[in-house]
């Protein structure tokens, strides 16, 4: 049984267009994400864990202690908005030491403290600089540092990276789990991208119309979402619907009844990834052959997008659309793949039912 | 976040045609004013007793700012923590103290102060009666513009102080204070030129027979004949409200760049005795600037004569057939000369927002004042032919200059918070430069631009100097002489008149104003 950290029971909260209603817990020294689209209600939970606002009605207690009545201040919490709100009147060192403004510590220990929380986080130099003066990844930095430096028990980061480029973010979001490795501060890290939360994380929260949708680690939501949203968020996703199974299953006629089990309905989807998907990318290769499988012969190429180190393919088949992903460009305008049987999915209205 | 910095090829240093003319209009009675009143310069700083005259009236207007500014800290909260349509509704109310003529003003208040007043058991010395009354009558603005600033800041700084373990009050001296700071000092330096510059009010109350600050002595001045000793005062006014403006300029420098990204909402949180206090503290502020209004309107009414809205018809009809022409002129010239105003205003602001450059210029006529405006201007009389025409076209004149600052005030923050992107979008989808500056300024800040014109419309009526000055037989006029000779029932039901047409046109103007664009 995990020491919890924080604790949400039965939190409820109505603001603007959400409605928030969920349990959520995470251990001490864990990094939590909380991902979900806009308006899924990440920056309202955080908001609520940090005492910023205040539920309808649950609880909130951070080690043990309910903290649901308590001000901001007394929660010993610390959010990083998107904006990192670094104080413009204030310099570089001012920022960071502000926290330690509560307690009793001379300007020589203020000024040690500030430079190990910039040696921690990568940030030399700019300690009598302002904010304006710094460039977005360093502000960043500034404010990640200024909330270490409090010390808190639960570190809130709301969309933090967002506002970066891809190569910052990526440096970044390294830099924070280090970082939360080596001080073990609890995280709660909210995000817009599936990406970073995946990578960095221990546990992953979807959060879907103030309601956690799935929660579990990097690989159960990327591999076994319990939802065609969780699926779809998550990364690429081929969603079929079932009856394609009859059309494109590949099994000696002996064995079909040992794959086919039930057809549930119109609202029953075949689900699965497109990297799980076997490809015939080399011109005059025949295709491998495998048991039981589902193939897609000759799907009509719509789309092909490079990324870089592969491209995805979208085609169709039959009134079929599929994404594949390839490491060479497909030399024709069609494309032959399959997928075996038990990398996919099965979903009965919009719910995992069977992997 | 708002890039009103931002240096793009959309940039025009010189907005031409605006700042020009408005060049042209400050250099004209500024220079019939040094070159009528340069020879008393050497004089008045000689003279010792005029030195602490003038030190007195810039302690006398800095008093009556801190004063206004310590009463409305509890508003500037309030104002900014209120529901949108709470603070729509303050600002109709507050409203009343920016339009309201300094001449109706003192008639409202001489009903609680003066010889026929409610108060005058209390027996108030007249200097202290003028501080309350312009301490009391610039509450407003600083409830409302920085109140309004404090609204448009967005919260994430102080939350994040709050979230770091500081107490509200450490995040208001640490974080909240340093960031409306510029805000505080900039509507208090406006403050300060309105007190500064007023000769109304302190003439008004004044026990003596003699004014007590400079303004006033300025008047006095020129209404015993002495034009020349006047325009030395007045020019002496002038320089000390140009260094407050230069001061008010360089705050706008200082503001928060995250100021206007707003509207944030900031939620009190205060329990049902605080809140008790807040609704206590807004009547009494609300009272405050409209009650003397409502007294005047009530004097009227209920006068000897028994007045009714009948017989407000009744006395119209009655009146000398000059009143009616120079009322007539007030109704004209409030249309036309807003009117007039507004391309200049637009122009200026375009350019100003445009490159980033202080509004130090724009506002310049504040600091001038409307008596040295109409010094300078009749001034000019001398040169030209003495016909009712020409005195008509440097009133017109005079007019703009003194409503340019004022519309500038409306139109130039929402002018800042055109993004840059939104030119460039709307150059991209094929206007050349030039027509997607003017289209797209043009449909955001439409709005902004009649806001100006109705609020102006309502504020041209109250520029009681500058027809004093030409001697011409204005309503204002009138009323003042009226109220002079103890007729308080017949001015307060011209003055009344006024003030409704003066509301009516403030509503309309204030109407356009959509939350979270501007408290100007």
């Amino acid at each position: 049984m995990p020491e919890y950290g924080l604790v949400c029971s039965q939190l409820k909260k109505t603001a603007g267009r959400i409605t928030m209603d969920l349990d959520f817990s995470v251990a001490k020294g864990e990094l939590v994400s909380v991902i979900g689209p806009e308006g899924s209600g990440k920056t309202t939970l955080l908001r609520l864990i940090c005492g910023l606002d205040t539920p309808d009605s649950g609880t909130v207690s951070i080690d043990g202690k309910d903290v649901t009545a308590l001000p901001p201040e007394k929660r010993n919490t610390a959010i990083i908005h998107p904006d990192y709100a670094v104080f413009p009147n204030m310099s570089i060192e001012q920022n960071i030491v502000y926290p330690l403004g509560n307690r009793r510590l001379s300007k020589e220990e203020k000024t040690a403290e500030a430079r190990r929380l910039m040696d921690l986080v990568n940030l030399s130099g700019v300690d009598k600089k302002k904010p304006s003066e710094l460039t977005a990844e360093e502000r960043f930095r500034v404010a990640f540092a200024r909330a270490i430096a409090a010390q808190p028990d639960i570190l809130l980061m709301d969309d933090t990276l967002s506002s970066l480029d891809n190569k910052t973010r990526k440096v970044l979001r390294n830099d924070i789990r280090a970082i939360q490795v080596k001080t073990g501060v609890t995280v709660i890290f909210a995000s817009g991208s599936q990406e970073e939360a995946l990578c960095i994380s221990d546990r992953v929260v979807v959060l879907r119309g103030g309601r956690i949708e799935q929660t579990g680690t990097p690989e159960d939501i990327y591999r076994r979402p319990v939802s065609e949203f969780s699926a779809r968020f998550t990364g690429e996703v081929n969603i079929l619907p079932y009856d394609v199974i009859l059309r494109t299953l590949r099994v000696p006629e002996t064995e079909r009844s040992k794959v086919i089990y039930q057809c549930f309905g119109p609202e029953h989807r075949l689900v699965f990834r497109p990297e799980d998907m076997v490809v015939n990318d080399m011109p005059g290769l025949p295709f491998p052959e495998f048991y039981p499988h589902l193939r897609f012969e000759n799907a009509k190429i719509i789309r092909t997008e490079y990324l870089g180190k592969e491209y995805l393919v979208t085609a169709q088949y039959e009134d079929l659309i599929i994404k594949v992903y390839t490491v060479y460009k497909p030399a024709s305008d069609y494309i032959t793949a399959g997928i075996r049987m038990t990398k996919i999915l099965e979903f009965n209205d919009g719910r995992l039912i069977r992997h | 976040m708002i890039d009103v910095d931002r240096i793009g090829s959309f940039n025009r240093k010189i907005s031409v045609p605006g700042l020009l003319l408005l060049v042209v209009l400050i250099l004209v009675p500024v220079a019939f004013n040094v070159l009528g009143g340069y020879g008393g310069f050497t004089t008045f700083f000689r003279d010792k007793a005029q030195l602490e005259d003038l030190g007195f009236s810039v302690l006398f207007a800095l008093a009556c700012s801190a004063a206004s500014f310590i009463i409305a800290i509890p508003g500037i909260a309030i104002y900014s923590g209120c529901r949108p349509g709470v603070r729509k509704f303050l600002r109709a109310i507050l409203a009343f103290a920016f339009f309201f003529p300094p001449v109706l003003m003192v008639l409202c208040f001489n009903n609680l102060f003066g010889r026929n007043g409610l108060i005058t058991v209390l027996r108030i010395p007249g200097m202290y009666k003028a501080a309350i009354i312009s301490a009391a009558y610039n509450i407003p603005l600083f409830i409302v513009m920085t109140g309004g600033h404090l609204r448009g800041l967005d919260l994430s700084r102080e939350e994040t102080a709050r979230s770091l373990g500081a107490s509200p009050v450490k995040t208001f001296f640490s974080i909240t204070f340093p960031r409306i700071r510029p805000a505080i000092v900039g509507t208090g330096l406006l403050v300060f030129i309105r007190i500064l510059l007023d000769p109304v009010v302190p003439y008004s109350f004044n026990d003596s027979s003699y004014s007590f600050d400079i303004a006033g002595k300025a008047y006095d001045l020129l209404l015993s004949g002495d034009r020349s000793n006047a325009i030395t005062l007045s020019l002496v006014v002038m320089i000390v409200a140009i260094v407050a403006l230069a001061l008010l300029s360089a705050q706008e420098r200082k503001r928060d760049s995250s100021a206007g990204s707003g509207p944030f909402v900031r939620r009190s949180r205060g329990n049902a005795f605080t809140f008790f206090l807040s609704i206590v503290y807004m009547l009494v502020i609300c009272a405050v600037v409209v009650a003397p209004a409502l007294g005047m309107i009530w004097t009227s009414l209920k006068g000897e004569s028994g007045m009714t809205f009948a017989s407000y018809k009744a006395l119209f009809s009655a009146l000398n057939p000059n009143w009616l022409v120079a009322f007539a002129f007030i109704l004209i010239a409030s249309i036309v000369a807003p009117l007039l105003c507004a391309p200049v205003s637009r122009s200026i602001c375009i350019g100003l927002a445009s490159n980033g450059s202080s509004s130090f210029l724009a506002l310049l006529p504040l600091a001038l004042g409307p008596l040295a405006i109409s010094l300078g201007y009749s001034g000019i009389l001398n040169h030209l032919p003495d016909t009712m025409p020409v005195r008509m076209t440097l009133i017109l004149l005079g007019r703009i200059l003194v409503l340019i600052p004022l519309q500038v005030m409306v139109i130039l923050p929402v002018a800042r918070r055109i993004p840059v992107t939104l030119r460039e979008a709307s150059a991209s989808l094929g206007f050349r430069n030039g027509a997607g500056f003017r289209r797209t300024d043009a449909r955001i800040m439409g709005p902004a631009v009649r806001t100006a014109i109705f609020s102006s419309a309502a504020m041209t009526v109250s520029v009681f100097a500058l027809d004093e000055t030409f001697g011409l037989n204005t309503v204002y006029a009138q009323i003042v002489r009226l109220s002079g000779y103890g007729d308080m029932v017949t001015s307060c039901t011209m003055g009344s008149a006024l003030i409704i047409i003066c509301y009516i046109l403030f509503l309309l103007g204030i109407g356009h104003i959509r939350e979270g664009e501007t408290d100007a």
